[in-house]
């Protein structure tokens, strides 16, 4: 009995931990104050729960717990008080409601929104924020964040202390901006921390696998929470989207090896089909926003892929026009590479070439093991043999992780029969 | 909370006062501080004469003489302009602030929280 108990804690905490800070956030206005509430209010649960039973709201019971403790601390600390008592606490000085008025107050919107958009704050740097969206937001632990990000534990607690400490000597507000202007200037920041934590689980930069699902699912997840609470937003909306029918390929993107494999050659009868269908709908519903911008964009580029029943009947023309508007909200090398190989696709690997070699002296792209891929894979179809092998070569040098590499070397095996 | 806004500047900068299109004008900030004051929010500042006009004095140790230098100190090309104090709320409050300082145009200002003791 103890033991199933456990199990529903332990699935519990990791749900609601991250609610739970993020209601004791907007409460106390404290970072640290709200951790130190929630961790005891944890380990009350964990003493009571089994004994006792579940509460029939376990957030609200949480929040009080938490709440309680808080009040406790200020209490007992002096000097802790001191510097509290000018944040929002004095409020709490009240005596402690009802578990309602706790759920309450909770009202309609996820306070974790605003916790995101803390950890976004322009004023952290970019690998402190994905650290502490991690952590606080997603509700890892350090050492679960350092093992997610293939870096050791030391270096991740370092950096979320640092975080944490410029939080509270800067006075970051870990808040929903009000003014509608601060908001639509801060989602950005929070929508590319995202992204950036579904590209590195999707095509990681560390660690022998391509794929990490653990933190492509918690990217989904905090695109999830952005998305529900700013349903007008195109951007979130696009955003979901977009990670949904990327994710909904990841089966098909490696092979039984681990070993990727192109678009081209993916079985599509093994991308999922509800997270394609979910993902097309939220594409869509975002394309038809005013506020529509990059991520929608890219979104509606995976939607074209998603549609075609084969890669030869992908809509090529459809595809470059949208890369044209991405350029239109995002000019960089990047973009235009992937533009390239569209017009590529679209009018013969000739054509192609000449779109990447145009672009051969881009100095972000002459590091980008992506853009020699490209140039191979057009130089085989020209049956130019040199060329394409001194491209898989570089490829070959700026390969990340084991599975890369043996992309890259399959292609090289000279009794390759020709395409 | 206070916060200090450093106005920071180069040497090969144009300076404020200057004949320049860059340089910001004395009307500018004057008129800025006008805008801080009414807003409740001013707290206190500084402006400083050029960096040439100032005096280093630097000590090796406890004990050791006073060694005194013309300046500007000789390896840094950036210098403190001035500073505008400012009381709010929070970061975004004052990083709205520094936003419309016109220290900020061509040059840097820096925003540093004030301990408090």
């Amino acid at each position: 009995m103890r033991e199933t108990t456990d199990v529903v804690l332990a699935r519990f905490f990791r749900d609601e931990h991250s609610r739970l800070l993020a209601v004791l956030v907007r409460r106390f206005g404290s970072l640290d104050l709200a951790e130190e509430a929630a961790q005891e209010a944890m380990a009350a649960a964990l003493e009571t729960w089994p004994r006792d039973g579940m509460p029939s709201s376990p957030l609200a019971w949480l929040i009080t717990a938490a709440r309680r403790r808080a009040l406790d601390r200020v209490r007992r600390d002096a000097v802790f008080a001191r510097r509290i008592a000018e944040l929002r606490l004095q409020e709490e000085l009240a005596p402690p409601s009802a578990e309602d008025d706790a759920l309450d107050a909770l009202g309609g919107q996820d306070e974790r929104l605003a916790m995101l958009m803390g950890c976004c704050h322009p004023a952290i740097s970019g690998a402190d924020q994905i650290a502490l969206m991690l952590r606080f937001v997603g509700g890892l632990t350090t050492a679960e964040v350092a093992q997610s990000l293939l870096l050791p534990v030391p270096t991740v607690q370092a950096r979320i202390t640092r975080a944490k400490k410029r939080i509270r000597a800067n006075r970051i507000p870990l808040e929903v901006p009000d003014d509608p202007g601060a908001l639509q200037a801060r989602l950005p920041s929070v929508l590319t921390a995202i992204s950036l934590i579904f590209t590195e689980g999707y095509d990681a930069t560390a660690g022998d696998s391509l794929l990490r699902r653990d933190l492509t699912s918690e990217a989904v997840r905090l695109a999830r929470i952005v998305q529900t609470s700013l349903p007008e937003e195109a951007e979130p909306c696009g955003l979901l989207g977009l990670l949904l029918l990327t994710e909904a390929r990841a089966s098909a993107r490696v092979d039984a090896d681990g070993v990727p494999v192109a678009l081209e050659d993916q079985d599509r009868g093994l991308w999922d089909g509800a997270l394609t269908m979910e993902g097309l709908a939220l594409v869509e519903r975002a394309a038809a926003m005013p506020s529509a911008g990059r991520f929608t964009v890219q979104g509606a580029i995976a939607a074209v892929h998603a549609e075609a029943r084969d890669f030869d009947s992908t809509d090529w023309r459809q595809i470059v026009a949208l890369y044209d508007i991405l350029l239109h909200h995002r000019d960089d090398p990047v973009v235009r590479m992937n533009r390239a190989v569209a017009v590529g696709r679209r009018d013969g690997p000739e054509a192609g070439l000449r779109g990447l070699l145009a672009l051969a002296d881009e100095p972000e792209l002459t590091r980008h093991r992506p853009f020699h891929v490209c140039c191979a894979l057009f130089y085989d179809e020209v049956h130019d043999a040199p060329a394409a092998s001194a491209s898989w070569a570089r490829a070959l040098e700026l390969a990340e992780n084991e599975a890369q590499r043996q992309f890259i070397a399959r292609r090289l095996v000279p009794d390759r029969p020709a395409p | 909370m206070k916060y200090v806004l450093l106005l920071m500047a180069n040497l090969t900068d144009a300076r404020c006062g200057e004949e320049s299109p860059e340089a910001p004008t004395v009307e500018e900030f004057m008129a800025f501080d006008a805008e801080l004051e009414e807003a409740g929010v001013l707290a206190g500042g500084f402006g400083l004469s050029d960096p040439e006009e100032g005096t280093i004095v630097t000590k090796r140790d406890r004990d050791a003489e006073p060694v005194v230098t013309s300046g500007p100190y000789a390896e840094s090309r950036e210098f403190v302009g001035g500073t505008i104090v400012i009381d709010v709320k929070d970061l975004d409050e004052a990083l709205h602030w520094a936003g419309r300082c016109p220290g900020a145009v061509g040059g840097r200002v820096e925003i540093r929280p004030m301990l408090e003791f």
